[in-house]
């Protein structure tokens, strides 16, 4: 009887192939929120109207793919949450694994899912345009979308990496709540709770959060902000889930 | 070589003790049945050893390694029951693909042949598939992956009887083939006692009995007589069972060792072989009376 020695790093190769197979059906979740998302977006994600004595005033559109994209981010929260669950760890805990190189690889899963996602949402901006062309018959302002090919590889990027946050923030919430099903009640209350107790000392927290992450001018500083932040929930997760009992 | 000692192992989920106090060795290449009445620790054990749960104190050693979320353990050992769950999105045949990635011993051939022999749709999901098929894919699963350390446990509920022949038969086959340590847990000794070579008996959470089969089929003997000569007779003998099976007729098992049994005889009582199965059953008894009384 020979014993086989493995390797972290092949282990987590292999779960990480195996799980992008294994969880197809999350892409074709991803279409159809994406498509929904479209279907939103065709009455425009922004307007600005003047009115003026005698005409109808005008209106000004807005259409981009914003809401793609906010939509992409809370299916990667989704997503990230629905990994934690308990079928589908008993789904990973079948082959050869540990508790490191499946969360190490539920985090390349998710990475991938981020990346994939990220370009089907910054692309779909296009489409939306495509079809107020042929479909629709607006008046176009400005059809152009950033025409620097390195202003949409940052957009691309930052995208990506905002539904890779956002799945991190699933994971570690997802992760926690398996530690114990009182979760499920003690997460929401404490962060609407710390929102709301935060709100009061100081008004315009949310709107500094928010700006914190999403206004931020410096691309390389946003990259930092998003990659650290997730960082973090990551590790946090993998720490909390490293005790856990599996195929109870 | 041991590739499974255990030392004082204790397990305790929330407040009711699983295992206590249990210690004991299973050497390399050999099958051992773990038999228990239900709810005796077995799965808890399994579990332990296959490194899905935490043990709550003692020592566990699975090939000299503490098994709980040890990489080495996992892809050296596979456990195999019924609730194995395998991604929805993937057919059988791509289960078993996936499994010979991961398992670096996988017997592909066999896993194919053993496939084709239960008659396996290619591209059904495991989900759709009958308890029995889904137990006896799980059975292959488990022999084509030829881990040094294969936990069985209770592989064959809901297969029916000429599957669990060839089930049996199958393990045996692979193992003088390509030997490995092999447990298999059941309620069904009986069945699996041409296999076993030790058996490891649990009652609540502890050790019975960890004996090679050839012993325990000779631990005990039945004894029938008038039940006053047996009564009298046993008064100081290690007694698994007694039962009153007719008028003035009693029927006893006691411990084999050091009993004279050509006294016996020649009181006139009856002496005859116990099964190991019978055994199990006596030795580990735990309900008050019988379930007539239950009735009353």
């Amino acid at each position: 009887m020979s014993l086989n020695n493995v390797r972290l790093q092949k282990v987590v190769k292999k779960q990480s192939v195996y799980k992008v197979k294994a969880n197809l059906s999350m892409y074709s979740s991803l279409i159809v929120i994406q498509l929904l998302a479209l279907l939103f977006s065709l009455g425009g994600t922004g307007t600005m109207g003047t009115s003026s004595v005698g005409y109808n005033g005008i209106t000004i559109r807005l259409f981009s793919a914003d809401i793609v994209i906010v939509f992409t981010m809370i299916w990667g929260f989704i997503t990230a949450i629905m990994l934690t669950t308990k079928a589908y760890k008993e789904d990973e805990f079948i082959f050869v694994t540990n508790r490191l190189t499946s969360n190490l690889s539920n985090i390349i899963f998710l990475f991938v899912a981020s990346i994939f996602s990220g370009i089907t949402a910054v692309l779909s901006g296009y489409l939306l345009k495509v079809i107020m062309f042929s479909f629709f018959n607006y008046e176009f302002l400005h059809a152009g979308t950033s025409s620097e090919f390195g202003i949409f590889i940052s957009g691309l990027l930052t995208t990506i990496l905002y539904v890779f946050m956002f799945s991190s923030f699933g994971y570690l919430i997802g992760t926690v709540v398996q530690l114990s099903k009182m979760f499920i009640i003690i997460v929401p209350v404490v962060i609407i709770g710390g929102v709301y107790l935060l709100s009061r000392i100081n008004q315009d927290v949310i709107l500094d959060i928010g700006s914190f992450y999403f206004l931020e001018s410096n691309f390389f500083i946003a990259l930092t902000k998003i990659i650290l932040t997730a960082g973090i929930c990551f590790l946090a997760a993998i720490f909390i889930s490293n005790r856990l009992e599996v195929r109870k | 070589m041991n590739v499974i000692t255990c030392e004082g192992l204790k397990k305790n989920q929330r407040k009711v003790r699983a295992l206590s106090d249990l210690s004991f060795t299973i050497k390399e290449n050999t099958i051992t049945g773990l038999i228990g009445r239900n709810g005796a620790g077995k799965t808890t054990l399994l579990k332990i050893l296959a490194g899905f749960w935490r043990e709550s104190s003692g020592e566990v050693k699975v090939f000299n390694q503490h098994p709980f979320n040890n990489l080495y353990v996992s892809a050296n050992t596979i456990y195999v029951d019924d609730q194995m769950s395998f991604p929805a999105s993937l057919t059988l045949t791509e289960i078993l693909q996936e499994a010979e990635v991961f398992y670096e011993n996988w017997n592909g051939k066999l896993a194919k042949r053993l496939f084709d022999y239960f008659s396996f749709h290619p591209e059904q999901q495991h989900e759709n598939l009958s308890k029995g098929k889904k137990s006896t894919f799980n059975m292959i699963v488990g022999l084509a992956s030829r881990c040094a350390l294969t936990i069985y446990d209770e592989p064959t509920t809901g297969m029916d009887a000429a599957v669990r022949k060839d089930f049996y038969r199958a393990l045996l086959r692979d193992y003088l083939e390509y030997p490995r340590t092999i447990i298999i847990s059941s309620h069904h000794l009986d069945e699996v006692e041409d296999l076993l070579e030790d058996v490891l008996l649990l009652q609540d959470g502890s050790k019975c009995l960890h004996l090679p089969i050839d012993e325990l089929k000779d631990y005990a003997v039945g004894l029938t007589g008038r039940t006053e000569m047996v009564r009298q007779w046993i008064a100081n003998k290690e007694v698994f069972h007694t039962n009153n099976i007719g008028a003035g007729t009693t029927y006893a098992v006691v411990k084999k060792e050091g009993i004279p049994l050509d006294n016996a005889r020649q009181l006139g009582m009856e002496t005859t072989s116990v099964t190991s199965s019978d055994i199990c059953v006596y030795l580990t008894d735990q309900t008050k009376g019988g379930i007539d009384d239950v009735f009353k």
